[in-house]
C-alpha cells in the first residue's frame, strides 16, 4: 500500500515535470552547459595516498546530491573492475556480552542455553570486521542506475534484526517480517525519508517499504526488545556491500576506472573514507582499518 | 429568471472544459503543498463547520510567526526547536517542531495536514502542558498552523512526492462481547508488551521517543488521549500509531481487528476522563454581591452559588494530579471577591522539614486585550499580576510564625549573634518579630525587605512580565487579602482586592469589562513548588452588570 502511493506520488511528478520541460523547449532555452560534474579517470591519474579520516563518532554521512544536468545512463560495457576488500579492526575487539532477554519471556526462551550476544561490535581473532557498510560515496555522480527489482528482506527473527546492517538501492523494495512468535515494532529512524514505526504482532506478517531518496544511515530500533538494532543505507547507485564475518566484502557489479571516494561505516566506530583509483583490470583490492577507541 | 437563457447543450465544449479542469485540478494538487482540508469524518466538534479556511499566504505566515513568537516560543523555542526557557519544567517535552514529526496525524504515511496542526492547537494535548488556544480566533489559529508547518524545510518537498492520502475508517461493526473478547485478545498479542496486560502501561520496557526523552505508554485505563477520545480518533491512533513516539502504526491487520481492539480500548477506560482533562477557553461571569460577602470559603453563601469548573494541567505531566479547581467570584463596589474550591486530600501547611513543601494556589490577572502568554506572561508586554496564596502562611498568620525552631526547640543553645542582648540571650526566638533580632545581622529583616519578614498575612502580591521575572510587589500595593481552609480534603479559598487602584502600572477593574485569569495549584504533598505546579490556561472574567 505504502509503495502504491509513493509511486503513484512520483508518476505525478513526472508528468508534471514532463509538462513544465515541454513549455521550456518551446522557449528554446536549454541549459545545455559542460558538465562539471567529476568524470571518469582515464586512468593516468597517481593514486592519492590511502590515509583514512577517522572520526570516531557514528555520523549520518551526506551522500552528495546528484545533478540533473548532466547524467546518463551507467556505461555497462566499460566496466571492468570488480572492487573487493577486507575490513579490519586494529586492536582488541571487546568481548560480546550477553543480552538480558527476560523481559520477554518469547525470546528468552528462544536463547535458552546460549544466550544472545550483542552485536555492535563483531570482530574476529584476526580484526576482520563484521556489519561494516562499504560503499563508493563520490565518483558516481554522473550515472543513473536502474533500481534493482530484487527485495531486500529486513527479517525480525530470533528477536534479532536480520541482517543488522544494509545497503538498498533507492526505489527498491524492501520486505519487513517478523519470523518470531513476538511482537516487534520496527521504528524507523530518517530524515530524507519519512520515519515510520509500525507494528508486526504475529509471525509471518510482512511489510513492503521502498525509500525514495538516499539517506545514510537510516536506523531501525525496536521499542519492546531495546537491544534490537539495525541500519540501512540508500544509495543511488549499486556499488556498495556489508562486510560479512571474515571482514570481506565485494561490489555487486563491477565500475568502470576512475577516480572514486570510498566510505566504510560502522555504527559504533565511525566511518573511514578512502580516495580510490581504478585503473582498469579485473580486480581492485582494498583494505579499511578501523581503531577501536572506546570513549 | 428572465435572462436565464437556455443554451444549446454542447457535449464537446463540456469534456474539452472537463479536460482543462482536470489539468488545472493536477496541477493544483500537485502545487498546494496541502490539499483543502476536508472535514475529518465522524467527529464534527473536530474542525467546526463554519470555518473558512484561509490560504496561506505570505501576510498569513508572517502573522503566524508574531503569534507564534508571542504565545509558543518561551515553550516550543524562539526556532520551534523544542527549546524555549520554561523547556526544563515541562515533562513531556514541548516538541521540536523542526523535526516536523507530529503524533496526531491521520494520514497513511505520517506526515500531517493542516487541519492535525489546527486541531492540536485548537485542543491542546491532554496529558502534556500543550494547552489548547481556542481562545485565539480561528485565522489566528490557521496562521499559527502555516507558521507551524513551515518551520520543517524539508516539508513541501516530502507532501509534493509523497502526498497526504488519508486513513478513513470503515464504520465500526455494532459492539458486542464477542467483539470485545476478540479485541482482548489482540490486545494480549499486539499491545500488553508495552502497555501492560491489563493496559495499565506498566509494560516491562522502558521506552524513549525518537529524540531520546523517556517516555511511557499510556495507561489505558485513565481515558485520557492525546489525539481525542472519539471512537474513531482512537481508530486512527492504532492503525497510524503516534509518529516520533514508540507507539507503532499496526498497519497489517483488518478494519475489523482495528475496531474490536478501539472498543477494547475503550472499555478500559475511566468514562468522561477526556473532558475533564481537556482545558476549554471559558467565561467567569463574576456576579454583583446583594450584601456584604461571607469571610467563611466554606460558608454555604459560597459554595451555592454557581462555579466554573476549570482543568488543571501539570507541568510536569503525573497522573496523580489535582485536576480541577472551581471557581466563584463575585464583585461589590469596592471589591473583587475570586473563590476557589479544590480536592486535596492532605493539608500540608508547613515547609520546615526538608522535604516537606506548602499546599497553595494562586490568581494570575491580566487587563490585556491580547494577553501574554498564560505561564507567568511574558518578556515585552505589561506584567501580569499574581495573587500567591500558601497554606503555610496561612498557618503562620493563625498560629503565630513558625520556624526550624518550631520543630526544633532545643537548637538555641549555641552562640547566636543576631540575638539582641547578646548571644547567649537564648529565650526570646525567631518568632517574636523583628524587635528580638540585632538588625546588623538580619540585614533583609532590618531593611524591611518583604521576603525576609515573618508573615503576617497568607497572600504575597506579585507580577511577572515571562518566566524567571517573579518580583514581590512592595508591601502589598495590589492590597489583595486572602484566606483559606483546608477541611476534609478539600480546600477552600477566598482572595479579594480592590476593583479600583491608582498608579502608573495600575490594573482596574470596572463592571462590563473583560480581563484574564489563569489559576495554578501547588500540591505540596506531591513535591510540588515554584515552577513545578499545575496550571490552567487563561480564561475571561467578566463583572456582570
Ligand atoms: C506551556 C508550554 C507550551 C506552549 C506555550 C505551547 N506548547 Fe505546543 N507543545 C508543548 C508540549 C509539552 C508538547 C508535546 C506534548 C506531548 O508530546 O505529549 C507540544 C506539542 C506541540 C505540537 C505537536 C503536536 C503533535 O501532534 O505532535 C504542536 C504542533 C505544537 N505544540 C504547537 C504549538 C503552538 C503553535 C503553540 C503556540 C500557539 C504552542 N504549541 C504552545 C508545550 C507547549
Ligand atoms: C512499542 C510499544 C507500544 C506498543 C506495541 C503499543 N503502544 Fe500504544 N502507546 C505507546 C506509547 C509509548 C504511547 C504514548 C505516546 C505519547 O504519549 O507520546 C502509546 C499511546 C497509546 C494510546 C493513546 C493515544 C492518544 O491519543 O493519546 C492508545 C489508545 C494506545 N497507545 C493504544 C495501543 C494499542 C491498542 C496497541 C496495540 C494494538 C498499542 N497501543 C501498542 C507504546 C506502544
Amino acid at each position: 500500500m505504502q509503495r502504491s502511493i509513493g509511486i503513484r506520488a512520483r508518476a505525478l511528478a513526472f508528468s508534471l515535470m514532463a509538462l513544465s520541460l515541454a513549455n521550456l523547449s518551446g522557449c528554446g532555452g536549454s541549459n545545455g552547459k559542460a558538465s562539471n560534474q567529476p568524470k571518469p579517470s582515464s586512468g593516468k591519474s597517481t593514486s592519492a595516498p590511502a590515509t583514512p579520516v577517522v572520526p570516531n563518532e557514528a555520523k549520518p554521512v551526506a551522500t552528495p546530491p546528484v545533478s540533473s544536468s548532466s547524467v546518463g545512463a551507467f556505461p555497462e560495457g566499460k566496466a571492468t573492475t570488480l572492487l573487493t576488500g577486507v575490513v579490519r579492526l586494529e586492536g582488541a575487539a571487546p568481548e560480546r556480552k550477553p543480552i538480558r532477554t527476560d523481559n520477554d519471556p518469547v525470546c528468552q526462551k528462544m536463547h535458552e542455553g546460549a544466550p544472545l550476544l550483542d552485536e555492535v561490535i563483531i570482530a574476529g581473532a584476526g580484526g576482520e570486521l563484521a556489519n561494516v557498510l562499504v560503499f563508493v560515496s563520490t565518483g558516481l555522480e554522473s550515472y543513473t542506475f536502474d533500481a534493482p527489482d530484487d527485495v531486500q528482506v529486513l527479517d525480525q527473527k530470533g528477536c534479532q534484526y536480520v541482517p543488522r546492517v544494509f545497503g538498498v538501492m533507492v526505489g527498491q523494495p524492501i520486505k519487513i517480517r517478523n519470523s518470531d512468535t513476538t511482537i516487534h515494532n520496527v521504528n524507523c529512524q530518517a530524515s530524507e525519508n519519512l520515519p515510520f514505526n509500525l507494528s508486526q504482532a504475529q509471525k509471518g506478517m510482512e511489510t513492503e517499504k521502498v525509500f525514495e531518496d538516499p539517506e545514510m544511515p537510516l536506523t531501525f530500533k525496536c521499542d519492546v526488545h531495546p537491544w534490537m538494532r539495525a541500519y540501512g543505507g540508500v544509495f543511488t547507485h549499486p556499488f556498495f556491500a556489508v562486510s560479512k564475518m571474515d571482514g570481506s566484502f565485494q561490489f555487486p557489479r563491477k565500475l568502470i576506472p576512475g577516480e572514486y571516494t570510498l566510505t566504510a561505516w560502522h555504527e559504533k566506530l565511525g566511518k573511514i573514507e578512502i580516495p580510490v583509483s581504478v585503473k582498469g583490470g579485473d580486480s581492485h583490492k582494498v583494505e579499511l582499518r578501523f581503531k577501536n577507541q572506546p570513549k | 429568471m428572465a435572462n436565464l437563457e437556455k443554451k444549446p447543450f454542447n457535449p464537446w465544449l463540456f469534456t474539452a472544459a472537463g479536460a482543462v479542469i482536470v489539468v488545472v485540478l493536477a496541477i493544483l494538487i500537485a502545487n498546494s503543498p496541502d490539499p483543502k482540508p476536508a472535514i475529518p469524518v465522524g467527529n464534527p466538534n473536530v474542525v467546526p463547520e463554519t470555518v473558512v479556511v484561509p490560504e496561506t499566504t505570505e501576510d498569513l505566515l508572517a502573522h503566524g510567526a508574531n503569534l507564534f513568537a508571542r504565545n509558543c516560543a518561551t515553550c516550543h523555542g524562539a526556532k520551534g526547536a523544542g527549546d524555549g526557557e520554561a523547556a526544563y519544567l515541562l515533562n513531556p517535552k514541548p516538541r521540536n517542531l523542526v523535526l516536523g514529526q507530529y503524533r496526531v496525524v491521520r494520514t497513511l504515511n505520517g506526515l500531517a495536514r493542516r487541519e492535525d496542526i489546527y486541531k492540536v492547537i485548537t485542543e491542546g494535548m491532554p496529558g502534556s502542558s500543550m494547552p489548547p488556544w481556542d481562545r485565539l480566533s480561528e485565522k489566528d489559529r490557521w496562521a499559527l498552523t502555516d507558521y507551524t508547518l513551515s518551520l520543517d524545510s524539508k516539508r513541501e518537498k516530502k507532501v509534493k512526492k509523497l502526498g497526504l492520502e488519508l486513513l478513513n475508517p470503515v464504520a465500526p461493526p455494532p459492539m458486542d462481547i464477542a467483539v470485545l473478547e476478540h479485541g482482548r485478545s489482540l490486545f494480549q498479542q499486539a499491545c500488553a508488551l508495552c502497555h501492560g496486560s491489563s493496559g495499565r502501561g506498566d509494560g516491562p520496557q522502558q521506552q524513549f521517543d525518537t529524540e531520546g526523552y523517556p517516555t511511557r505508554p499510556r495507561d489505558l485505563t485513565l481515558g485520557l488521549y492525546k489525539g481525542g477520545g472519539e471512537p474513531e480518533e482512537i481508530f486512527r491512533r492504532i492503525r497510524l500509531g503516534m509518529p516520533g513516539s514508540p507507539m507503532p502504526a499496526l498497519g497489517s491487520i483488518s478494519d475489523q481487528d482495528a475496531w474490536a481492539l478501539t472498543h477494547f480500548v475503550k472499555s478500559l477506560a475511566k468514562r468522561d476522563a477526556q473532558s475533564v482533562v481537556r482545558q476549554k477557553y471559558q467565561t467567569i461571569e463574576a456576579t454583583r454581591a446583594s450584601g456584604p460577602v461571607p469571610e467563611d470559603p466554606f460558608s454555604d453563601e459560597w459554595l451555592r452559588r454557581p462555579a466554573t469548573a476549570l482543568g488543571l494541567m501539570p507541568l510536569w505531566w503525573r497522573e496523580t494530579r489535582i485536576e480541577q479547581v472551581e471557581t466563584r467570584c463575585a464583585y461589590d463596589a469596592e471589591h473583587l471577591w475570586v473563590h476557589l474550591a479544590w480536592d486535596d486530600a492532605t493539608q500540608d501547611d508547613s515547609q520546615l522539614h526538608l522535604q516537606s513543601f506548602s499546599d497553595g494556589a494562586a490568581v494570575q490577572l491580566t487587563s490585556d486585550a491580547d494577553p501574554p502568554l498564560f505561564a507567568m506572561g511574558a518578556r515585552g508586554s505589561s506584567d501580569v499580576r499574581i495573587w500567591f496564596w500558601k497554606a503555610s502562611k496561612q498557618r503562620d498568620t493563625d498560629h503565630g510564625f513558625a520556624d526550624i525552631q518550631t520543630i526544633h526547640p532545643n537548637m538555641y543553645t549555641a552562640h547566636y549573634q543576631h540575638m539582641k542582648g547578646g548571644p547567649l540571650a537564648v529565650a526570646t526566638p525567631f518568632l517574636a518579630e523583628g524587635d528580638a533580632h540585632d538588625p546588623r545581622f538580619l540585614t533583609g529583616r532590618g531593611a524591611g525587605n518583604v521576603v525576609s519578614t515573618p508573615n503576617k498575612q497568607p497572600v504575597e502580591s506579585l507580577s511577572a512580565h515571562g518566566i524567571g521575572t517573579v518580583g514581590q510587589r512592595v508591601h502589598n500595593d495590589e492590597g489583595v487579602q486572602g484566606r483559606g481552609v483546608w477541611r476534609d480534603g478539600r480546600y477552600a479559598l477566598i482572595l479579594r482586592r480592590p476593583l479600583k487602584q491608582s498608579g502608573a502600572k495600575a490594573l482596574s477593574l470596572a463592571v462590563g469589562e473583560q480581563a484574564y485569569v489563569a489559576f495554578a495549584v501547588w500540591d505540596g504533598n506531591l513535591g510540588d513548588r515554584n515552577g513545578q505546579k499545575s496550571v490552567t490556561i487563561w480564561h475571561a472574567l467578566r463583572l456582570t452588570p
